[in-house]
């Protein structure tokens, strides 16, 4: 008789790394519904909608990415020095950066980043951002300066829960340096898992106040630089016309359903682009709660 | 008495907690159960008790499944007629009732007078307060982990006397997890005289976890006629198995009885003195010598000595420990330590650059929470500001001095929350005295450890002392410290409003 013991525990074994670990099957499902979507539009969308789809996907990741790595650094930054400041009671210096980050705090994101891009739009005039990627990083800076204070805030959190327990007071009298306790033993030993799990919700936030952004100034900046001037995004890819376009076919499905098939033949460029900005935040949401699940966070 | 063999394997999530073999529980007896801290001895208490959470946890009694086990007649009864006593009474507090509600709980509402049976374990002059404490809804700071402690065992004592007063009442187990862990001695004394008094009456089957292994010495001179309903025995870890085995009473006594007041350096300089009335936490803390009507006096320790602080439960040594380390600002204080004045106004940067690490060092009392749980053994130690600690030949040379040899090569590359209790522990003080300086402070330097880690956390405290190394410490174990510090060198701490 055949025994069906192993395949059924490695069945049981495959639906509990699965149901532990959700945030790799959600990464997994991105990956396969991006490359999926790649390769429906290889070959039903013309080649050179496809290039701008293409580029502007990988210029959005690209910037959110930055995103992330411009706030973790100043945020672990900021966040060293608010706690270096406090731990020596040197209370001016502290409460003025405290003050100016709490100044920041109270500009909201889309007004503070329409600021920004109005700077950005003042260096290109000035031609002192010649290229894509230096438009791309002066981007992310912006959007990171509107974001990193989530990581001064987790930072200080993991800092003063452990200071809390006796293994900073054990390490100090060892004479340990403080600042060795906290990047080495507080931050990189024991918040890894918070600091990924921050950075994946980066990725997200970043990813839509891009595609926001570029959206909402799609009426363009200047007379002389509009979104044409700027690196495409998913954003300003969506705020195109021939996307506005094809997003209002599929509310047009609605009352003439015969229509649908054509939506991913015919107006596969604002499909598609909407597809990839709801999907990839989808897709980030559920690794960030797959991980906050994961390491009980 | 008769004697029952058992073996429990207990897991979760397919990671085996604990796997004992051979433990042993004396029937209508007194089982002592000694230990490194951390190999287990309360899931096997637990596990015998029949109080699994078997949701999270999967186990097995002598390769009976746990469902089987504790569904059987007798373990059902042992449980309804058994008390568990849990070694962190935190957990078992309600918090939304006062401490007075919950000692007249369940079967204890037909005890006659909980409340005087919780007060037995005060003594003369504390039991006042005991009123106070009764009303308060405890939380984990409040009361004190020994008052906690203290009333947790009263109520296993009124289910005892509940039982007593039933004349059909079956056979129960009561478990006594670390029941003395926050208790001084003579507030451990007065537990076992009171447990004793009502094993007398009635046979109950008891089990004792606890490191106290100076309950022996008590037991031989206070409860000699109890020795044949008790067995003593130890769980040992040996490789992944953890086996039960005698642990033969007289062993300890001897080796207790060899030990010998180390030597007091006559005119050697002295190195920190601390006066007395340190004024923390709305306290004034008082040094005396000789017991708490002795004469006030600063605490004072040269080069190469031991100094031993004695005080009650929650009277406040790790906090004169900290004050002096620099770690806890007191309102009031003042000390010297190597000839530098330091008092409150002191800079607190003073001790951070100068003193920590270089001049002064600390073991804390729980080696849990002292070290990091995410790093190596290795990572412990070679974070230390010593050169020596940079060389896999310098850790291991210094694991040498308190782990076994074949146990060292698995152990560098663990996790510290892959260790045992009592590994943990040992570590916590290797990094103390690796660091050799001038002024070490101990606080509980034998909790969580067995009777072989004792042995040699006492021989390094000699070395280091012979190295001219002094040494500050605090310790509930009194039964060893008493015979190996001189009467001279032990500081009693007061503490008054």
């Amino acid at each position: 008789m055949r025994d069906n013991r192993a395949p059924q525990a490695r069945r049981m074994a495959l639906s509990g790394f699965l149901e532990e670990k959700k945030d790799l099957l959600w990464a997994g499902l991105w990956l396969f519904g991006i490359s999926c979507t790649a390769a429906w539009l290889e070959l039903f969308l013309n080649a050179p909608a496809r290039a701008r789809v293409e580029a502007a996907f990988a210029n959005t990741l690209l910037g959110a990415l930055l995103v992330v790595f411009a706030a973790l650094l100043l945020g672990w930054g900021i966040a060293l020095a608010l706690v270096t400041l406090e731990r020596r009671h040197q209370r001016t210096p502290y409460l003025a950066l405290t003050f100016a980050l709490n100044i920041l705090r109270s500009v909201p994101q889309m007004v503070g980043m329409l600021v920004g891009y109005a700077l950005i739009t003042a260096l290109i005039l000035r031609d002192a951002l010649p290229s894509t990627l230096a438009q791309i990083m002066m981007t992310s800076l912006i959007t990171a300066l509107f974001v990193f204070q989530e990581v001064v805030d987790l930072i200080r959190e993991r800092v003063k829960h452990y200071e809390q327990l006796e293994f900073v007071n054990a390490l100090l009298v060892c004479g340990i340096p403080p600042l060795v306790i906290i990047n080495r033993e507080i931050l990189l030993k024991n918040s890894m898992s918070h600091l990924i799990q921050k950075s994946v919700a980066l990725f997200g936030r970043a990813i839509f106040l891009i595609c926001s952004i570029d959206f909402i100034i799609s009426v363009g900046l200047s007379t002389d630089v509009s979104l044409s001037n700027l690196p495409a995004t998913l954003g300003s890819m969506l705020a195109s016309l021939d996307s506005k376009q094809d997003i209002l076919v599929i509310g047009s499905v609605l009352s003439e359903p015969g229509m649908f098939g054509s939506l991913f033949f015919e107006h596969l460029q604002g499909v598609s682009v909407a597809f990839l900005i709801v999907f990839t935040l989808f897709c980030v949401h559920r690794i960030s709660t797959g991980l906050t699940d994961r390491y009980r966070l | 008495m008769t004697e029952k063999h058992f073996d429990i394997c207990v897991e979760a999530r397919g990671r085996v907690l604990v796997d004992a073999r051979d433990v042993p529980v004396a029937e209508g007896g007194i089982t002592f159960l000694f230990g490194e801290s951390g190999i287990g001895k309360s899931l096997v208490g637990k596990t015998l008790a029949g109080v699994i959470d078997e949701t999270a946890l999967r186990c097995t009694v002598n390769a009976e499944s746990y469902g089987l086990y504790s569904a059987r007649t007798e373990v059902r009864d042992r449980r309804h007629n058994g008390f568990f006593m849990f070694q962190e009474p935190s957990s078992h507090f309600n918090p939304l009732q006062t401490l007075d509600e919950q000692i007249r709980e369940g079967m204890l509402a037909a005890a006659k007078d909980p409340a005087g049976v919780v007060g037995e374990l005060w003594s003369d002059a504390g039991r006042p307060s005991l009123k106070g404490i009764l009303s308060v809804y405890p939380k984990p700071y409040r009361p004190s982990g020994g008052e906690k402690q203290r009333v947790f065992a009263g109520m296993a004592f009124s289910k005892m006397d509940v039982l007593a007063a039933q004349h059909d009442a079956g056979e129960g187990l009561f478990v006594f997890d670390e029941p003395t862990g926050s208790l001084d001695r003579e507030a451990r004394n007065r537990f076992l005289d009171r447990l004793f008094e009502r094993f007398r009456r009635r046979h109950e089957t008891i089990l004792l976890i606890t490191h106290d292994y100076g309950m022996i010495s008590y037991i031989q001179r206070a409860h000699r006629d109890l020795l044949p309903y008790m067995h003593f025995s130890e769980l040992v870890l040996k490789g992944n198995v953890t086996r039960g085995r005698v642990f033969a009473p007289e062993r300890f006594l001897q080796w207790l009885h060899t030990r010998t007041p180390i030597s007091v350096p006559e005119n050697g300089k002295v190195l920190l003195r601390v006066e007395s009335g340190i004024q923390v936490f709305g306290k004034t803390l008082r040094f005396r010598a000789g017991g708490e009507g002795g004469n006030e006096l600063p605490l004072q320790a040269r080069r190469g000595e031991l100094v031993y602080i004695k005080a009650g439960s929650g009277v406040g040594k790790t906090t004169v420990a900290k004050v002096v380390i620099g770690l806890q600002k007191a309102d009031r204080f003042r000390m010297e330590f190597e000839g530098v004045g330091l008092d409150e106004k002191s800079p607190h940067h003073y001790w951070e650059r100068t003193l920590w690490g270089k001049r002064m060092t600390m073991a804390f009392q729980h080696a849990d929470e002292s070290l990091n749980p995410n790093a190596s053994v290795e990572e412990t130690l070679g974070l230390l500001p010593i050169p020596a600690m940079r060389s896999v030949t310098g850790i291991r040379a210094a694991l040498a001095s308190l782990f076994d040899e074949d146990e060292i090569p698995r152990l560098r590359d663990r996790k510290v929350w892959q260790l045992s209790g009592g590994q943990k522990q040992r570590l916590n003080l290797l990094r103390a005295f690796i660091l050799s300086t001038p002024l070490i402070i101990l606080d509980e330097p034998l909790s969580a450890l067995d009777f072989e880690s004792i042995d040699r956390v006492l021989l390094l405290m000699e070395q280091a002392r012979t190295r001219g190394q002094t040494l500050v410490l605090i310790s509930h174990n009194e039964d060893i410290f008493d015979a190996v510090v001189p009467e001279t060198c032990v500081y009693h701490l007061g503490g008054s409003a």
